[in-house]
């Protein structure tokens, strides 16, 4: 089963800017692709966090969070196609919930409410 | 008036705080846990939650973290607040004052509340220990002007009412410089940094 060290990929243990989010999120899709595409079907792959230091939820969101909105998948359909691998407990649960409100934001959106304005009231402090 | 440490020297320089700990503020507190997801797409939420992400890893290593309970109600409130605020525009016919039935009764406000809260009760278990003080209040309410945000007031009155080596705050609010005692002001905020290079009040 093919595993990609997070951290090797991105060349940093501090997973914490959008552009390294992305970086991930783009290798995921890539993977995602080649998967689909082969024949045989290949195994699902895992992305291994081992020797992180810390992860940022700016991080999460423009990996997971993009991901699962641009796929249209809940926590449970995200984890059908591949393993995560040596996330602490609590890092495991914020990608969880960068799912959940990259999820609601999407919603949202498409009502067509503008976010910036929306949270405007909320960030008060 | 408080001296001014400028977050990004502190990282950058790699030196210490000159206090032993440190308090935050809610404003902190949201930027770094970002609750909505805001960092998604708000320019200062994304520009501030991998900072503060930096530094609070960094200082851990060196400081005690602190908080006080009323900016733990402020941050409970604004997660309560943001979550009834989005339901309200995604669904018909709810109100603020559904919250309760919401959270009992609809699977998918509880499952997105339930995440949120339990971020809300790891961020004081593990990063910001609540720190019980003893201000005075009898003073405190003599001493509080109505142009001042009374949260605020109760919050620097806690730090204050501290020995000189808790004397820190990280916060993003401006507010917080034009307050009459001497404490640390450790800030991302380059209005904040500005005018205490004006007033010579920057101490890093």
């Amino acid at each position: 089963m093919k595993t990609i060290s997070v951290v090797s990929l991105l060349g940093t243990t501090a997973l914490l800017t959008a552009e390294k989010g992305i970086e991930l999120f783009e290798k995921i899709i890539e993977l995602l692709k080649a998967h689909h595409e082969s024949s045989p079907p290949l195994e699902k792959f895992i992305l291994n966090f081992e020797g992180y230091e810390y992860v940022s939820s700016t991080f999460m969101n423009r990996s997971f969070g993009r991901l699962c909105v641009d796929k249209d998948w809940t926590v449970a359909k995200m984890k059908q196609h591949f393993f995560i691998e040596n996330l602490i407990e609590d890092d495991m649960e914020d990608l969880e919930l960068s799912i959940l409100n990259a999820r609601e934001r999407s919603k949202l959106l498409a009502k067509g409410i503008d976010l910036r304005k929306h949270y405007a009231s909320v960030y008060n402090y | 008036m408080p001296k001014v440490i400028n977050a990004e020297n502190l990282i950058q320089q790699k030196e210490k705080l000159p206090t032993e700990a440190f308090f935050v503020d809610t404003n902190t507190i949201v930027y770094l846990n970002d609750p909505f997801g805001e960092s998604e797409s708000d320019g200062l939420v994304t520009e501030l939650n991998p900072k503060l992400s930096r530094l609070y890893n960094y200082l851990a290593n060196h400081h005690k973290c602190y908080c006080t309970i009323e900016i733990a109600f402020e941050y409970y409130h604004h997660i309560k607040y943001g979550t009834m605020k989005n339901f309200k525009k995604l669904r018909n016919n709810i109100e603020y004052s559904d919250f309760k039935k919401l959270r009992k009764t609809d699977t998918e406000f509880h499952d997105i509340w339930n995440q949120r809260i339990r971020k809300f009760k790891r961020a004081f278990e593990k990063r910001f220990v609540l720190y019980n003080s003893h201000v005075d209040l009898e003073k405190l309410i003599i001493s509080y002007k109505s142009e001042n945000d009374f949260v605020d007031h109760l919050f620097y009155s806690s730090v204050i009412s501290l020995p000189d080596q808790f004397r820190c705050i990280l916060t993003y609010d401006e507010d917080f410089y034009n307050y009459a005692e001497d404490f640390y002001l450790l800030t991302f905020n380059p209005k904040i940094i500005s005018l205490a290079k004006r007033d010579d009040k920057l101490y890093m």
